[in-house]
């Protein structure tokens, strides 16, 4: 054995198997080298285009890309997985970890009942003046945005329920988007939430500074991971008309301090 | 694929296109704290080597990794230190960068790809460095005959067990790419195994 051995490594990245480079040494038959420069010329104008698409029209390889994902099934958050596993090393707690890794890795996952009950009761409860409702508009001290330009669809307050038929408060605004619409960040803060409910579809909330927080209801697909800090218009999501929705809508909310308060006043 | 003195660098074309999937369908970070994990990886190897005075002639970049070609032979205790060595400084590695999360969350990122890459090559099918190990270990023990045996069936075994799990996980939600790898190493290891049958035949 003339020509010694092999160490191997290997990365660990979801890939496909490759085949092996040819032995070095072993002279290839011209027919086979003329192929394998053939290979390698398709396979760098494939790299070069993806790159070129990247920089040139960064919103629409992200859009696509994404498109492209959900066909095959893919919701894994890998950098959020990662970064899990990074902060069990660095301390964090263990059980906070697997819980992490579990929803970067399997997506966002049903919320328990016990909270959507929870939840149930307070959005829609009886026709009394709900408490935790302040009507009057608040000065946030903070930038902010609208996160869809859209036409309002269904105001605060009291409306009879497009779903449920029964007269119920509504304790958002909707917005009248085409499906896909780039939902923004209404204000620089925090993922606090990415999780999916039967009524709300999937949602995120946000929590900005001084106690606000809000809610984005109905996506077709989230593109925010929990813990990760958003900049004001971020996009963070795409409107859609996923859990209860009789069309493609962005259902906003803002809270401060679990007040539920009128989001009119920021939107428009 | 350049030439340098001694040294090549082989690169496949599944490498590029590898590339070009991992830079459409995921973020930059993620493909750099790979990318970067996945240097330190082949550093640690190229340490090791560089220590017990093997010489590095040739780097072949596959899509399935990248695979270091040596000059002459290393002893079963050598070749056992350099295929450890690449985990081993991911490990080690990613320490200090879980300390620097505390002040730059995203490191937490770059501990994370070190731990998953160190971890994942430590699992015990050939051709991770995990198999390298157990290999070497066996080789060394009792004979190179028995350490391909054991060898080829424990890589089976394991590869058919993260298979189900990968399998399992899609099942539930995970990501089809995970699948995807744990079939490859399936695959290699069930070739592998069919190849050293036939070569036990021919013996007889």
């Amino acid at each position: 054995m003339a020509k010694g051995k092999r160490i191997q490594s290997r990365r660990v990245t979801p890939r496909p198997t490759g085949r092996r480079a040819a032995p070095k040494g072993k002279r290839q038959q011209p027919a086979a080298r003329h192929s394998k420069l053939l290979q390698m010329v398709a396979s760098a104008i494939v790299l070069v285009t993806v790159v070129a698409v990247k920089l040139t029209l960064p919103e629409a390889a992200q859009h696509y890309g994404g498109k492209l994902l959900d066909l095959i099934g893919e919701n894994t958050d890998f950098v959020a997985a990662f970064s899990s596993v990074g902060r069990a090393v660095g301390g964090e707690d263990l059980a906070d970890t697997i819980t992490d890794v579990y929803t970067a890795v399997f997506g966002p996952q049903k919320v328990p009942a016990e909270r959507e009950t929870d939840r149930n009761a307070v959005v829609y409860g009886s026709s009394v003046t709900p408490q935790r409702v302040d009507m009057l508009q608040q000065v946030l001290g903070f930038a902010y945005a609208a996160p869809v330009e859209g036409r309002v669809s269904s105001a605060f307050g009291y409306r009879d329920h497009p779903v449920q038929g029964t007269e119920r408060f509504h304790y958002g605004i909707d917005l009248a988007c085409e499906k896909g619409t780039v939902i923004g960040a209404f204000a620089a803060g925090t993922v606090t939430a990415v999780a999916e409910s039967s009524e709300l579809g999937k949602y995120v909330e946000l929590t900005h500074a001084s106690g606000f927080t809000t809610l984005y209801a109905h996506c077709s697909r989230i593109n925010a991971s929990t813990g990760q800090t958003v900049k004001v218009g971020d996009p963070i999501a795409e409107a859609g008309d996923t859990g209860d929705a009789t069309g493609p809508h962005l259902h906003f909310e803002l809270h401060h301090n679990s007040v539920y308060l009128n989001p009119i006043y920021y939107v428009s | 694929m350049c030439h340098k003195g001694g040294f090549s660098v082989h690169i496949t074309p599944s490498a590029l296109v590898l590339l070009a999937v991992f830079l459409l369908f995921f973020s930059p970070l993620l493909l750099g704290a790979l990318l970067f994990a996945a240097l330190c990886h082949e550093l640690g190897h190229c340490a090791a080597l560089y220590l017990l005075h093997g010489r590095v002639t040739a780097l072949h970049i596959t899509a399935s990794g990248a695979e270091m070609q040596v000059m002459g032979r290393l002893s079963y205790g050598g070749e056992l230190l350099a295929a450890a060595a690449g985990p081993t400084a991911n490990l080690l590695l990613s320490l200090p960068l879980a300390y620097g999360g505390r002040q730059w969350e995203i490191l937490y990122l770059f501990a994370g790809a070190q731990l998953v890459l160190g971890i994942f090559n430590l699992l015990p099918i050939l051709p991770l460095d995990g198999g390298s190990i157990l290999w070497n270990l066996t080789a060394w023990l009792t004979q190179p005959y028995t350490a391909d045996r054991v060898t080829g069936l424990v890589s089976l075994g394991m590869a058919a067990i993260l298979t189900l799990t990968a399998a399992a996980a899609l099942w539930v939600g995970g990501s089809p790419f995970l699948l995807l790898a744990a079939a490859g190493l399936l695959w290699r290891a069930m070739a592998a195994n069919r190849g050293c049958q036939t070569a036990a035949k021919k013996v007889k």
